[in-house]
């Protein structure tokens, strides 16, 4: 989608206060027990994450709004997945469409395969999103260096997670939600 | 999250509004027990074969579906287990993102299975304590003088709040030399005043110096300089708040409390903190002496809160229109009871009149001082 990044408009940042003032303490412990990030946990503990340590999105999320004590606005870009992953809880990433090749899925690493941003090699298996040419991500973790969406992106990649238990409906409505935070 | 069932919905003619029929597939070994398996028991060595990959994917199946149980059960408990502490509910990853082997699955489900176990374990054994807890309110509730200065806090039965119940005298030490015994039950949680936020977002030592200029410029003056051309002025309305918003301040909190005629130094209460001391000494001493001890406690102590309660009903400040007339009374009465031949009924109903008397003029004179109000409680 065409998009740039810069600082967050009015409404959005009405959104994420809005969004703020819902949250309480006691749902920090209740939202694990909900279907959709109850799913995302569930994936974690499958591919070998602790959620209590590498918090699921959601979780991660209304954690640092409980510590911080409020969501505060960071960059459109940032700012717009929040709302979608407060909003129905799904993973959202974003890339800048103009420095990825071809289609992106989810692989395992190769043996000795780099990442940007990293100096060591990826370990072996380690489950990363990829283009056609390299890893862009890992999963539930950072994005490659350079291929976050910057000051000259012009065009964005927004990518859901999905996971077993979470609905494709689910996953729309978070990639519709922040498309439309991004264009605000 | 496994499926295992297919759903089949059969129309008949006549009746299109008929509930879908279920049925469910057989289970997989059942399946597997029509025909001979293809699959070997073991993979040829150093041949990664997709047989031997099949041959695992109903383990992997089996050991995520039971992590999936786990990890919810954990959920689960962990919302239960608020709010008592120092329970641990976090099980180690495995150094993930990756697809885990089949050992690997294992130990994160018997790592779920240990927690799940640990946790369960002790929420067992502080709901044991927990119940012994409530069952000591009940106890402490119907008989309090037997249990003297025990206190039980809502941590301690493992509910949220600040709530307390505590054996404590009545009236003080009056309650507690008369074993006057009561729970008192209190429910006030201190003021929020939120916790400390975390060092980055702390306000930099430039952040605090622009705050603090702007407290001093004050809200209504105008900002001043070129920078100030563009920026958004505060309106009349907030000019006006906050001008307002002091002289408001001032008529909430109300008359200050009178300041004694001989200045700040304590006097009152060092006369109050010596009848207690005699009080409580004389408690001790035995014979002729602890009486006499005992009975200038209690006038000290009287006279000690009597001179502060004047002081607060002649200013105006607080209504103590009952206490200072029933002083009044109850002099009368043992005056006259000491030097008069008067029979103590008499007495009595004379130490009534005036009491009687004395509540009219002290409530006059509080209302004269107070500007009207007929009674006034903690100033407000």
């Amino acid at each position: 989608m065409e998009a740039t990044t810069g600082r967050s408009s009015r409404a959005l940042k009405a959104r994420m206060r809005a969004i703020s003032d819902r949250i309480r303490g006691a749902q920090a412990l209740q939202i694990r027990r909900e279907p959709i990030p109850s799913a995302y946990r569930i994936f974690f503990r499958h591919i070998g994450l602790d959620p209590d340590t590498n918090r699921t999105p959601i979780e991660a999320l209304i954690f640092r709004r409980i510590y911080e004590g409020g969501l505060y606005s960071n960059n459109r870009v940032e700012d717009a997945l929040a709302v979608a992953t407060l909003e129905v809880g799904v993973a959202l990433q974003a890339f800048d469409a103009d420095r990825i090749d071809g289609e992106v899925g989810l692989r395992r690493s190769l043996e000795g395969e780099g990442f940007e941003g990293r100096t060591a090699p990826l370990p072996s298996g380690t489950i990363v999103i990829a283009d056609g040419q390299r890893p862009v991500g890992i999963l539930f973790s950072r994005t490659a260096e350079g291929r976050e969406p910057g000051k000259r992106t012009t065009r964005m990649l927004l990518i859901a997670i999905g996971v077993s238990g979470v609905p494709e409906l689910a996953l729309e409505e978070g990639l519709w939600v922040a498309a439309s935070g991004l264009r605000a | 999250m496994g499926g295992g069932e297919r759903t089949t919905s059969v129309k008949s003619d006549d009746a299109m509004l008929e509930r879908p029929i279920v049925t469910e597939t057989p289970p997989e070994e059942e399946l597997e027990s029509r025909e001979p398996s293809l699959v070997p028991p073991a993979p040829p060595p150093g041949l990664d074969t997709i047989l031997y990959e099949r041959d695992e994917r109903s383990a992997r199946s089996d050991l995520r579906r039971q992590i999936a149980a786990m990890e919810l059960e954990l959920a689960h408990l962990v919302s239960s287990a608020f709010p008592r502490k120092g329970i641990e509910f976090r099980v180690a990853g495995a150094r993930g993102p990756r697809v885990l082997s089949v050992d690997e699955l294992e130990r994160v489900r018997d790592s779920l299975a240990g927690r799940i176990r640990e946790v369960k374990r002790q929420l067992d054994g502080q709901v044991a304590v927990e119940t012994r807890k409530r069952e000591l309110i009940d106890e402490m509730v119907c008989d309090p003088g037997a249990h003297r200065w025990i206190r039980v806090s809502n941590q301690d039965i493992g509910e949220p709040g600040c709530k307390h119940w505590h054996s404590r005298p009545k009236w003080g030490l009056l309650g507690m030399l008369a074993g006057w015994w009561r729970v008192k039950v209190s429910s006030g949680c201190p003021l929020e005043r939120g916790l400390r936020p975390p060092d980055g977002l702390m306000a930099t030592k430039r952040q605090r110096r622009k705050r603090r200029r702007l407290q001093a410029s004050g809200p209504g003056d105008p900002p001043a300089g070129p920078a100030a051309v563009g920026r958004s002025q505060p309106s009349a309305v907030v000019r006006d708040d906050a001008q307002r918003a002091p002289a408001a301040r001032e008529r909430a909190a109300g008359p200050q409390r009178p300041a004694p005629p001989w200045g700040s130094f304590p006097l009152s209460e060092l006369v109050v903190l010596i009848g207690l001391i005699l009080l409580v000494a004389g408690f001790f001493v035995s014979g002729q002496q602890g009486g006499v001890m005992m009975i200038v406690g209690l006038a000290l102590g009287a006279l000690g809160g009597l001179e502060l309660a004047v002081r607060e009903h002649f200013a105006g400040y607080k209504s103590h229109t009952t206490l200072l007339s029933g002083a009044v009374g109850l002099t009368v009465l043992v005056l006259l009871i000491l030097v008069s031949p008067l029979h103590p009924a008499v007495c009595a109903g004379a130490a009534v009149l005036v009491f009687a008397g004395s509540v009219s003029l002290f409530a006059t004179a509080f209302r004269r001082r107070s500007g009207g109000a007929l009674f006034r409680i903690r100033g407000s």
